[in-house]
């Protein structure tokens, strides 16, 4: 189901120092907010305040983070709002030994799938930013298969959690399919190439998979927010043009350059959009 | 919008995405359907944005998966819904 352990390292295993290059300080692989901001870094500490509050976290809950990175959102918890006991789930090995290398306090990282996991013990809120576009592969969704996967991972989430939990997410939306060649074809490429197994979702499937596990409490989208985010990726990553193809090859710089591109014009176009969710667990 | 109208410029849709293929699509009619065409899915969509353009719409994109025969597309290009049988 999804993408594959193989899969998901095509995506993030190109190696830490590459993606280090271009994405903020904490290494977030996902949309920032630029309220009030130009600056990525910033954008991306108000993101994480946005899903920490979007899933009620304070210091004394037990709190999971479903697709963790490079454990970007477990140090904002653990460091600024004070948690004592998070746990991070990745199925990429290099970014669980990034996580492990910051030696936060409280915190634990595993290399395992959301599909297997069985914690010992229940969590109080929990948070997953831009992971549930690995739970169907686009063969998946043709077949109309991808709902009940979907609503499936909302299930098992609801039994890892105590009654009163919140449930801070963030999904990719694909709004409208392109009508032009160039789009259609960079588009397709970058789902195949650059996230194999992976698609991202519509509102609608999120809003009929919480169903009956998850009340929604809020949403709020932030298409034009992914398009400066992508857009400032793109930019670090040409400033490191040399660096790159020097240790990695031109291969991956075009390729990351051609994808990132894409996704800026994606979401210009409304092709894409993204969205953030406050869920409450129905009890 | 007649269904000579219609068919006009679906053939002008076409000769667009499908240059070199206008004998093939010489007698289409509205009763046709997608597959009959026989064009790759890039070329379907691109011909649906030439329509778009030309009657100024932007047809949803649960709409256009319904679309079997050439008479779905012409109720779009029309301002109506695909009924599906
Ligand atoms: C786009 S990254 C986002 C990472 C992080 N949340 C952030 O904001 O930077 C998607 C994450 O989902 C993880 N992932 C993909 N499939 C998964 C699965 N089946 N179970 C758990 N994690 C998964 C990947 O390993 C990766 O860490």
């Amino acid at each position: 189901m999804g993408s594959t352990q193989e899969e998901v390292e095509v995506s993030y295993d190109v190696s830490n120092e590459f993606f280090r290059l271009w994405l903020d300080e904490r290494m977030n692989y996902t949309c920032g907010i630029f309220d009030g901001t130009d600056n990525l870094e910033e954008a991306q500490v108000k993101k994480l305040e946005w899903i920490s509050n979007a899933a009620k976290v304070t210091p004394e809950k037990r709190v999971l983070d479903i697709g963790c990175g490079w454990g970007a959102n477990i140090e904002y918890m653990v460091t600024t709002r004070g948690v004592k006991d998070a746990t991070g789930i990745t199925l990429s090995r290099a970014q669980a030994e990034e996580i492990g290398a910051r030696k936060l306090p409280g915190v634990e990282a595993h290399v395992i799938s959301y599909a297997d996991f069985q914690p010992e013990q229940k969590f109080d809120a929990v948070t997953s930013i831009c992971m549930m576009e690995h739970i169907s592969t686009p063969e998946q969704a043709r077949k109309g298969e991808h709902i009940s996967l979907y609503r499936d991972y909302f299930k098992k989430v609801w039994e890892w959690t105590n009654p009163g939990a919140h449930f801070g997410l963030q999904t990719i939306l694909r709004n409208r399919v392109p009508r032009n060649r160039t789009d259609l074809r960079d588009i397709g490429w970058v789902t195949y190439k650059i996230f194999p197994g992976g698609l991202s979702l519509r509102l609608e499937d999120v809003i009929m998979a919480v169903n009956p596990h998850w009340e929604v409490m809020e949403i709020r989208t932030r298409r034009e927010d992914y398009g400066k985010t992508t857009g400032e990726w793109l930019r670090r990553l040409r400033l490191n043009e040399a660096a790159i193809r020097e240790k990695w090859g031109d291969e991956v710089f075009t390729d990351y350059e051609r994808y990132l591109d894409t996704c800026v014009r994606g979401f210009d176009k409304h092709y894409q959009s993204l969205a953030q969710y406050s869920l409450r667990r129905i009890d | 919008m007649t269904d000579d109208e219609i068919i006009a410029l679906l053939k002008k849709a076409l000769a667009e995405v499908a240059p070199g293929r206008t004998a093939d699509f010489d007698k289409i009619t509205l009763e046709a359907t997608i597959d009959d065409l026989d064009l790759d899915s890039i070329s379907t969509m691109e011909m649906v944005g030439y329509l778009e353009e030309q009657v100024d719409a932007l047809f949803p994109d649960e709409e256009l998966a319904k679309v079997k025969k050439l008479a779905d597309l012409a109720a779009l290009m029309r301002g109506s819904r695909v009924n599906v049988a």
